[in-house]
């Protein structure tokens, strides 16, 4: 077919079908298996941090009159508007009593004991995973966050629309050991606004550890 | 080692170093190209790239291994695709080298993200050994490379 050799030619050609069947696969693959050609923006919404969200009243003092009960695990909805509805006893004022907002840093590493004390008092939790392997288990009440597929963004941008408030502690997780995805993701969340990120380095493989509640597919 | 190399630059020797060459960029390719974020995570722990450009090598990068792949196979392009091959191989290995020297240990990457958490010791330890083989196959490719047209298929 051919006399002598075209690298000049077959090589860019090579890289030029290989780039164009990668937009197309990357086009028809699922939103778990698709990446963003392009950095994607997690800007602030403001210029400023939103202020905190009024707390619904309502649900504090319905929260109040059922927390000395202590049934919190798997109990579902409760207030609609809270930030964490699935949580146990949503009490912001004392989140914010004892994990201010931060002031100088996107973050702070945080223990399980924390953590699992976070979690109990409602704080917003969020899983840097692979959604598939946040179905396959993860800390009760925490949201699917994946920060290396497609759709962070809105992701961040749809906590953002459900109020979530920006200076209420938030946990970010991955699977422990030297895993970063928590810390990026922390980073990401920082340049969107949010402002009391603790970042729970023991991750998910710590807390099962422990016995403290998992929940399985897709809901939180 | 001189038979064996009169052997290997024989026109089936040829053939099958390019057979061999193109089955394991198959093997390494299919896994990335179904996962691209998984690459792209595996290459975010390589620390030698920034942010942005992560995405689009873990999307572009599979389906380059996967073409060069077809053509080491097919023998269309042949010289052309062990030369593809033998630049990943030596970036590859540059990237593997770079990150033992720092002692960052990293999951390969090369066939998919690994499905087990390993610890340091053994991810360092399949760092050596994926050097090793990316050695071994560079030395396949090359006289694939080198070549004289007329051993096409």
């Amino acid at each position: 077919m051919r006399r002598g050799w075209h690298p000049v030619l077959e090589i860019p050609a090579l890289a030029a079908v290989a780039l164009l069947c990668a937009w197309i696969s990357n086009r028809a693959a699922s939103p778990t298996r698709r990446l963003s050609w392009l950095p994607q923006r997690t800007t602030l919404p403001l210029v400023e941090p939103a202020p905190p969200m009024p707390i619904p009243a309502p649900a504090v003092s319905t929260q109040a009159a059922t927390s000395p009960a202590k049934q919190h695990l798997e109990t579902p909805a409760k207030a609609k508007q809270a930030p964490p509805p699935e949580s146990a006893d949503w009490d912001p004022a004392a989140l914010l009593a004892r994990y201010p907002p931060l002031k100088d840093q996107p973050y702070v590493e945080l223990d399980g004991d924390e953590a699992r004390w976070l979690q109990l008092h409602g704080a917003l939790i969020l899983d840097a995973r692979r959604s598939e392997v946040y179905a396959a288990g993860h800390i009760l009440g925490a949201r699917c966050l994946p920060v290396w597929e497609d759709g962070l963004s809105a992701k961040i941008a749809a906590l953002q629309a459900a109020k979530a408030d920006p200076l209420l502690p938030t946990i970010v997780y991955c699977a422990g050991g030297d895993c970063e995805d928590s810390h990026i993701l922390a980073q990401k969340l920082w340049m969107a606004g949010f402002r009391n990120l603790r970042v729970y380095t023991g991750g998910y493989p710590d807390w099962t550890a422990r016995g403290w509640p998992v929940s399985r597919g897709e809901a939180p | 080692m001189n038979g064996l190399l009169a052997k290997l630059r024989s026109p089936w020797g040829l053939r099958l170093s390019a057979w061999l060459l193109g089955a394991v960029f198959l093997a390494a390719a299919l896994p990335k190209i179904a996962d691209p974020p998984g690459f792209a995570e595996a290459l975010h722990a390589y620390r030698l790239l920034p942010d942005a450009m992560l995405a689009p090598l873990a999307l572009f990068l599979p389906w380059l291994e996967l073409l060069a792949a077809l053509a080491l196979i097919t023998g269309l392009a042949r010289r052309s695709a062990a030369l593809v091959a033998l630049t990943l191989l030596a970036v590859f290995m540059g990237a593997l080298a770079i990150n033992l020297a720092r002692g960052n240990p990293v999951d390969c990457g090369c066939f998919g993200a690994s499905p087990v958490v390993r610890s340091v010791a053994e991810r360092l330890r399949g760092m050596r050994l994926d050097l090793l083989r990316d050695a071994l196959l560079a030395l396949i490719a090359l006289p694939v490379l080198l070549a004289p047209h007329r051993t096409d298929t």
